[in-house]
């Protein structure tokens, strides 16, 4: 009992007894006042629990109201609602409230004459999971009104099961690395694709990505909610436009939580919207509440770190015993032509290799698996390269289409098998800690490091694309304990490599950006700081089995620090890298890159370093580093450094 | 300060060159492979729409351009909705005579009974149905409701 007690009434607490004969005096001297005191006290329920808000919570049914709301405790002990729409509350104080929000909601209830919403319909038909879950509690005894609109929406969603998708990344975006998830309500024997979807978008008004845009979705200036829409529209828009395959949770939930979800669903589309913020309150965070909401059980939001990932949502779920009651795969178009090509004996696959480089004439082909392997081959073609499709291939394209329809025998439907090592909860988790020892120019130091994510090209890559790279926020920081010294080594801003093996079926260069601040010159340099950044793009490719990989690149880079004559250097940059590694953890990199700073002079003016670097991970959040790194440093005078590094790190 | 500048200048710096590499998005419409040829690093990470108005009502709009109001509701309209935002799939799948999208479309246009029928006589008549390289989703749409009606097998399977 110690919400919400009035504070001019904490005092009189302190002796009942007192209390009583002081009251028993002022009711025979102010009978009205008095009375009046005495209801404005119980009113606020400071002697007795009456308020709906504490009828609640004597219930135990607290928690679950201000998981409808989403209000989360912010740093005052206070509550906030997540949503930002003023129209999700019926209280002005509502947002921070949830006492006065519920009282107000009460009001509304019993009164149906009151639009609500964007929809303007009666408060019971908007908020319609929080009348039937008040109704249920008993704290309201209204009559239920027909809400037309609402059940004839909930009829059409026809939700009888969740499914959680999963997104993987987008070949040659990194940032997609993140992934994505939403929600597919699906129907007994009801088409896959006619079912209906919920997922948590900005809205972004058609603006053109950019820089302004990553500020604007970094800083909550965009508004987003629920989108419900039919899955063949994601369905093509991951798999065929985007290329990314998609992993499918279906979860097992009592009809009465797919009902919650579905409500909750409703009530958000017709009232509200939440601002986007993309590293914290982003689609995969709200999406994750809502289907808390399916099972009180399900805690899918409380992660260690300051955001939160698609695959946290996954992960927990897996981790919940009976939570997942199976996992589907659908395959991107990549892997779809893959598969058609797979088909293929090699004495088919070299027609339809001489096809594709238009050495045969496609009307010489009759063999119906080599022209769907084309037809397909064209259908990647025309969905990747979108508005850059040019107008010759069209009419090639529609002429191999209009030929392959005068055989009548049906192309077999797509059946690529599920790697089921790509599934995200097999990932190691994104932020990490290490500790080491580093010996560097004949000094020990021990190194901290700390990254906030997300993975990088020697940790271990099952569950997410291999071959990529995106770090952020990260730091080293370098004790000596001889010197008693400690300093910050590094930071990373941000470090990204996206690497995609040029195919002549896909043909992508492959690039990198970093943004690095960091000492140099070791501990004994008190302001050797330098700020350095390099962009570079190049090609990649697999030199032996698809476990290896070369990748060269070619930019600039740019250095900004006191020690310079102008405070600056500048010039070409390039880099050159061996990957590999095994099934059973251990992985390696080979890696060389030149700096040459301007005024060029090869022979007199340049860095190069070699580095090893070689990783052994094993269950899934743990890592053992060694890293040698040589470098020679020619700028006038020759100065030669090396460092050699063992560290052991964990992710989660 | 001059930290503070320069890491500013970085920040931005890396922001503009990986927007500029990073490869094609699409947005949520159905059609957003044709409206949308920017490229973007963060694009498919945040999952926007061009979806332009806020306020819902019960049928729900989605992009512009080409797309049509979709609604949960209304059954009548779910032939020509599915057609739009599955023309690219249902271009191929008709031409190769079957498919998962071309199930889904027989389904729509109240052919469950006599998919594999729809899929044959689609397939028969492909050049009728897409006239050209420049095709619309609602020619192919009117083109495909002709067609079930002239096939004396779909007419009587079929619930138009």
């Amino acid at each position: 009992m110690t919400f919400f007690k009035p504070h001019g009434a904490a005092c009189l607490w302190r002796n009942p007894a007192q209390i009583t004969s002081l009251l028993l005096r002022l009711l025979v001297r102010f009978p009205l006042a008095t009375l009046f005191a005495l209801l404005f006290l119980f009113g606020h329920g400071s002697l007795q629990a009456s308020t709906p808000y504490q009828e609640l919570e004597s219930k135990g049914l607290l928690p679950y109201w201000l998981k409808l709301l989403h209000y989360e405790k912010n740093l005052f002990g206070g509550y906030e609602s997540l949503v930002d729409a003023p129209e999700f509350f019926l209280h002005p104080e509502g947002k921070e409230s949830p006492s006065k929000e519920l009282e107000a909601d009460l009001l509304a209830f019993s009164n149906p004459k009151t639009p609500t919403g964007y929809l303007h319909l009666p408060a019971q038909c908007v908020f319609v999971e929080r009348y039937r879950f008040l109704k249920q509690a008993g704290l309201t005894r209204t009559d239920d009104l027909v809400c037309t609109d609402f059940l004839d929406w909930k009829k059409g969603v026809g939700a009888e099961a969740v499914v959680l998708a999963f997104s993987s990344s987008f070949p040659n975006n990194p940032a997609s690395i993140f992934g994505h998830t939403f929600i597919r309500f699906h129907q007994q024997g009801k088409k896959t694709l006619l079912d209906y979807t919920a997922s948590y978008a900005a809205y972004t008004a058609g603006e053109t990505m950019g820089p302004s845009y990553a500020v604007k979705g970094l800083f909550g200036m965009y508004k987003a909610g629920f989108m419900v829409m039919p899955y063949y529209l994601k369905a093509d828009e991951y798999n065929n436009s985007e290329s990314r395959d998609l992993y499918e949770y279906q979860l097992n939930m009592e009809p009465e939580g797919v009902e919650r979800i579905v409500n909750h669903l409703w009530e958000l589309y017709g009232a509200s919207y939440f601002d986007y913020y993309f590293l914290d309150e982003n689609c995969s965070y709200i999406l994750a509440r809502v289907l808390e909401l399916g099972n009180p059980d399900w805690n899918l939001t409380d992660v260690n770190r300051w955001y939160y990932l698609p695959a946290d949502t996954i992960k927990k779920l897996v981790a919940t015993e009976g939570a997942v009651a199976q996992v589907t795969y659908r395959p991107s178009l990549k892997k779809q032509l893959s598969w058609r090509v797979d088909q293929l004996t090699p004495l088919e696959n070299q027609v339809f290799l001489d096809l594709v480089d238009k050495k045969t004439e496609f009307s010489q082909v009759k063999n119906i698996k080599v022209l769907d392997a084309l037809v397909a081959y064209w259908y990647f073609r025309r969905r990747g390269e979108k508005k850059k499709f040019a107008e010759a291939d069209q009419l090639t394209y529609r002429k191999v289409l209009l030929y392959r329809s005068t055989f009548p025998e049906k192309a077999p439907l797509i059946a690529v098998p599920k790697d089921a090592d790509l599934q995200p909860e097999f990932a190691h988790d994104p932020s990490r800690v290490s500790l080491g020892q580093v010996h560097q120019n004949q000094t020990d130091l021990l190194r901290f490091g700390f990254n906030s994510g997300l993975h990088d090209l020697l940790a271990m890559d099952k569950g997410m694309e291999p071959f990529s790279q995106i770090q952020f926020l990260g730091v080293k920081i370098d004790v000596d304990p001889a010197r008693q010294k400690a300093a910050l080594s590094q930071f990373t801003l941000i470090d990204i490599l996206s690497l995609h093996p040029y195919s002549k079926f896909d043909p992508q260069y492959s690039w990198k950006v970093t943004s690095t601040y960091e000492q140099i010159g070791g501990l004994s340099c008190g302001s050797c700081y330098q700020a350095n950044l390099n962009t570079a793009f190049g090609t990649s490719f697999h030199p032996g089995s698809s476990s290896s990989l070369v990748y060269i690149l070619g930019g600039a880079f740019a250095s900004l620090s006191e020690q310079f004559k102008e405070g600056h250097q500048w010039g070409p940059f390039a880099e050159w890298s061996l990957l590999g590694g095994t099934d059973t953890g251990y992985r390696y990199q080979f890696k060389q890159t030149l700096r040459a700073p301007v005024p060029l002079n090869l022979s007199k003016n340049y860095e190069l370093d070699t580095t090893l670097v070689q990783a052994l991970n094993w269950g899934r959040n743990w890592e053992l580093r060694l890293i040698n790194s040589f470098g020679a440093v020619v700028l006038g005078s020759q100065t030669n450094h090396q460092s050699h590094e063992l560290h052991l790190a964990y992710y989660y | 300060m001059k930290l503070t500048k320069s890491l500013l200048l970085l920040a931005a710096f890396s922001l503009a060159s990986a927007n500029l590499y990073a490869a094609d998005s699409s947005s949520g419409c159905g059609l957003g492979w044709e409206v949308n040829g920017d490229t973007s690093m963060l694009g498919t990470t945040t999952r926007n729409t061009t979806h332009a108005t806020l306020a819902p009502t019960f049928s729900m709009t989605f992009g512009t351009s080409g797309c049509a109001r979709h609604s949960i509701v209304k059954n009548e309209s779910k032939g020509i909705h599915y057609a739009e935002g599955n023309f690219a799939s249902l271009m191929v799948e008709m031409s190769q005579g079957q498919g998962e999208v071309l199930a889904g479309f027989a389904e729509v246009m109240g052919c469950a009974k006599a998919e594999a029928q729809f899929g044959s006589v689609m397939q028969s008549h492909y050049g009728e149905i897409f006239t050209s390289a420049k095709a619309t989703p609602s020619e192919m749409y009117q083109q495909v409701k002709l067609k079930i009606k002239a096939d004396q097998g779909l007419s009587n399977s079929c619930i138009l």
